[in-house]
């Protein structure tokens, strides 16, 4: 069955600030949407509000045409929830917090230890699922965060800055995870990091200052930036004056004494050191952030 | 790699320094409130009853002997109670995904909690009174009304501390309004608080109208309270 997510006109105002203005945006079948935008930019926000643990100002949120805001019931049956800072108490166990979760979604007790023994084995919590939350490792954490999400074969998914507070390897398996979950789930990944979606996206929202600036697919991004990355080696002692004359979006060790270096030139006026390359997601948004 | 070394100390940051400040700074401002409340207490003289000063009379046990336990020692201890009953959800982000599986626009959960730990205090602390009063008084009755004296004043702590714990998301203010309220009020003999006093027993001693309304008032307050509590938590 195809899922249908339809987010009009949703505004939020925070004590005479503007936070989100007039957000619309829609998608249907399954598939991985990823809401980039910086810190600021109202990212966790719209996730709260597409919960239903803030009331917009104005706006709606159509879930295969049903409204989830009005009806609180439906909402927690037919959505998963990751949120930024994923935390229960520290004396109860993970196999505990799942139990329960199985319970406010009305499962039985079959589909529950269904359930539970398919979530535990696919996110490898089983050498932690009896101990206690306070005693699991970040990683851990953030694995049975995602567990609880997929419980009831949610159709709409959201997930807020799934990495953040992960060291690089914990993010790495984290990434991979996200990679396979949701084939029959609509999944919205906010996140500041484009790393953390950059291979399984199919639709990108960029949000900045509360406004959508770009809605569309990662092709899309990437072929608006398309033709102005130029990228070159040069010497450490030339750095200041290329970034005087050209925007840096990237850049990482060379060999000694140099540095390799991604730009953007718009008018192709570069030094013949630099070549036309096939920008990344990566660079289309630093690109798209910096017009 | 940088940008995650950044998120964790500016988020490690901005986490503790709110928290620990913030908290330094309810807890001295509380401590400031107790010291010129009891100053101002100090210079203006207690009213007495019969003669005798309604602190010295409360210290011996007061007219009905239960009431420095009822009216100030089981408020105190319910103060503890319910801040160490919520203050994990605070602590760290637990609050979030509990309000996110609440599916009514009253927080149950929190609801239902708050009263499992107040009913059982006062189920502890009434039975306490029962045992005192039916070997003197005898009937069932009887003491059973007396008992209602007693819980108002409970009730109004308890819910006064949830009030504050879900508006504030945190505990200490919550403990520090809720302790400066019964402290103030012991020290001040009532006069400070008059009809929401929690020592109505012996303040109103010598009017018993007022003393009904000031009971009535206290159960209307909590039930308000608890009732704003709920609704406001289940959102964040």
């Amino acid at each position: 069955m195809k899922n249908q997510l339809k987010v009009e006109n949703i505004s939020f105002n925070y004590l005479n600030k503007k936070i989100l203005l007039d957000i619309n945006f829609e998608y249907e079948d399954r598939g991985v949407i990823g809401l980039l935008g910086p810190n600021g930019s109202g990212k966790t926000t719209l996730m709260r509000i597409l919960v239903g643990l803030k009331t917009p100002k104005t706006g709606q949120v159509l879930l295969n045409n049903k409204s989830i805001l009005d009806n609180r019931k439906e909402l927690v049956n037919m959505v998963g929830y990751l949120p930024q800072n994923f935390e229960i108490y520290n004396y109860i166990s993970g196999l505990d917090f799942l139990s329960y979760v199985c319970d406010v979604k009305g499962l039985n007790n079959k589909e529950k230890k269904e359930q539970i023994d398919y979530l535990v084995e696919k996110f490898n919590l089983s050498s932690v699922i009896k101990k206690r939350f306070g005693s699991y490792s970040g990683g851990y954490k953030r694995r049975l965060g995602i567990a609880q999400a997929m419980i009831g074969n949610p159709q709409f998914i959201i997930i807020d800055e799934p990495t953040v507070g992960l060291d690089p390897e914990q993010r790495f398996e984290f990434r991979q995870y996200l990679a396979g979950i949701g084939k029959e789930s609509i999944i919205l990944i906010s996140t500041h990091i484009v790393e953390d979606i950059s291979f399984y996206c199919d639709k990108i929202i960029i949000l900045n200052q509360g406004k959508i600036t770009f809605d569309g697919y990662r092709d899309d991004l990437i072929e608006i930036v398309d033709g102005k990355i130029y990228e070159g080696i040069i010497n450490i002692e030339e750095y200041d004056k290329v970034k005087e004359n050209f925007r840096i979006i990237e850049q990482s060790g060379s060999e000694r004494g140099k540095v390799k270096l991604r730009v953007i030139c718009e008018d192709n006026n570069i030094s013949d050191r630099f070549t036309k390359v096939k920008p990344s997601l990566e660079n289309a948004y630093v690109y798209f952030q910096a017009r | 790699m940088c940008i995650f070394k950044q998120d964790k100390k500016l988020y490690l940051d901005i986490f503790y320094k709110k928290k620990y400040i913030l908290n330094s700074i309810i807890i001295a401002f509380g401590i400031a409130l107790i010291l010129l409340g009891v100053y101002y207490i100090k210079i203006n003289p207690l009213p007495l009853i019969d003669g005798i000063d309604i602190n010295e009379n409360y210290a011996n046990g007061g007219l009905l002997w239960s009431e420095p336990l009822l009216e100030r020692d089981v408020p105190i201890f319910m103060i503890i109670v319910i801040c160490f009953a919520f203050y994990e959800d605070y602590i760290g982000n637990a609050y979030e995904i509990l309000t996110f599986y609440n599916k009514e626009k009253f927080n149950t959960l929190v609801f239902s909690r708050w009263l499992i730990y107040t009913v059982i205090i006062l189920f502890i602390a009434l039975a306490n009174v029962f045992i005192q009063y039916i070997y003197s008084i005898g009937s069932i009755l009887d003491v059973l009304i007396l008992m209602m004296r007693f819980i108002p004043p409970i009730l109004f702590i308890s819910s006064l501390c949830l009030f504050v714990i879900v508006i504030f998301k945190n505990f200490i203010p919550a403990f520090v309004v809720s302790i400066i309220y019964v402290v103030l009020d012991q020290f001040s003999g009532g006069r400070l608080f008059k009809v929401f006093t929690l020592m109505g027993n012996s303040f109103f001693l010598e009017n018993k109208s007022l003393f009904y309304i000031n009971r009535l008032s206290l159960t209307i307050i909590s039930v308000i309270f608890v009732y704003f509590a709920c609704r406001i938590s289940a959102k964040i």
